[in-house]
């Protein structure tokens, strides 16, 4: 007997042991009648009859009476979880679909503004520079004007045109 | 239950699922919670079992598929408490022996998952090699290449601990 169980734990460590060698080793080591110089390897073939007699908790519930299945705390929770981020990201979404097909107008976004060649401007720096332009454009225009009239002043003199 | 074909073929298997995952979770809730997705899987979205005569691998297959997953996210790795059966005669090596046996098993959940759950498989479920292929999805040589050195690592362990 002690040869034969010598037997199968070398090809148990080996890794080629038939299943009937394994139950074999099984039943001997969860025996009471270990030989002495075999009892090293006990507690490994004990290990593993003592997880094969691990039973599910009898707690755990599988199915309702209703037919549905049980669905564990944290499942429940995931589909709660998935639920309401489905709803913010089709909030999200619904909102920067709207921004993208009706942009902010620059008047909601300002207390003052400016409407320049259809554009919009808040900046206050920009519109002053955009008033001193136009009030150096209109000092050009008004003093080409003058020497316009300055010249047609002198030419009228000097063909007298003014008495005509 | 109104399920027939879920009595009849899934629940049977209740208490293997459960230790499959619990050896490979660690933790009692989180193996309760797997086993659970599993069975609310298996009832309102993957019929493929229905098909089958002995879905046994399928659905080892798919719960470690969970496991897996759910070890990425929790990365619990916490330890369950032995319940010793009484195989030694007196008190001092019954001490001793749950010491040896909390210690290896404390060892076999150091091993990679693969190796784990292979001797899980073979050790604690008995199953065959070919059973074994199917659940981890490797070739018959792997799976033999992989339970010799988990077998290896466990007897130098055990070799240390006898001559500590």
């Amino acid at each position: 007997m002690k040869e034969e169980i010598r037997k199968y734990i070398t090809n148990y460590f080996e890794g080629c042991s038939t299943l009937e060698e394994e139950k074999a080793l099984r039943a001997y080591f969860t025996s009471n009648d270990v030989d002495e110089e075999l009892l090293e390897y006990q507690p490994l073939f004990s290990l593993y009859q003592q997880e094969q007699e691990v039973k599910m908790p009898a707690d755990m519930k599988i199915i309702l009476s209703d037919g549905k299945p049980y669905r564990p705390h944290h499942y429940r929770f995931r589909n709660w979880k998935m639920y309401a981020a489905g709803i913010a990201a089709s909030f999200v979404l619904i909102i920067s679909l709207y921004f993208i097909f009706n942009p902010p107008t620059h008047e909601l976004l300002c207390e003052n503004y400016v409407v320049v060649n259809g554009e919009t401007i808040c900046d206050i720096d920009i519109v002053n520079q955009y008033t001193d332009d136009v009030m150096n454009k209109i000092d050009e225009l008004l003093n080409e004007s003058d020497k316009i009239l300055e010249e047609q002043g002198k030419m009228m003199k000097e063909f007298n045109i003014s008495d005509l | 239950m109104n399920d027939k074909n879920f009595a009849r073929k899934i629940l049977p298997l209740s208490d293997q699922l459960y230790r499959f995952a619990l050896s490979i979770l660690k933790d009692s809730e989180n193996a309760k919670d797997c086993v659970q997705d599993l069975f609310v899987k298996m009832i309102e979205k993957d019929r493929r079992w229905e098909e089958m005569d002995n879905p046994k691998s399928f659905l080892m297959f798919v719960l470690r598929n969970q496991c897996i997953d759910r070890l990425r996210t929790t990365k619990s790795h916490e330890s369950t408490d032995l319940e010793l059966v009484n195989h030694a005669p007196n008190p001092h090596q019954k001490m001793e022996q749950k010491e040896s046996m909390r210690m290896i098993k404390q060892y076999i959940g150091t091993l990679p998952e693969i190796q784990r759950t292979i001797i899980h498989l073979r050790d604690i479920e008995g199953l065959e090699i070919a059973e074994i292929t199917e659940i981890v999805s490797m070739t018959e040589n792997a799976v033999y290449v992989n339970l010799s050195r988990a077998r290896q690592k466990i007897r130098e362990k055990l070799n240390y601990l006898n001559n500590k």
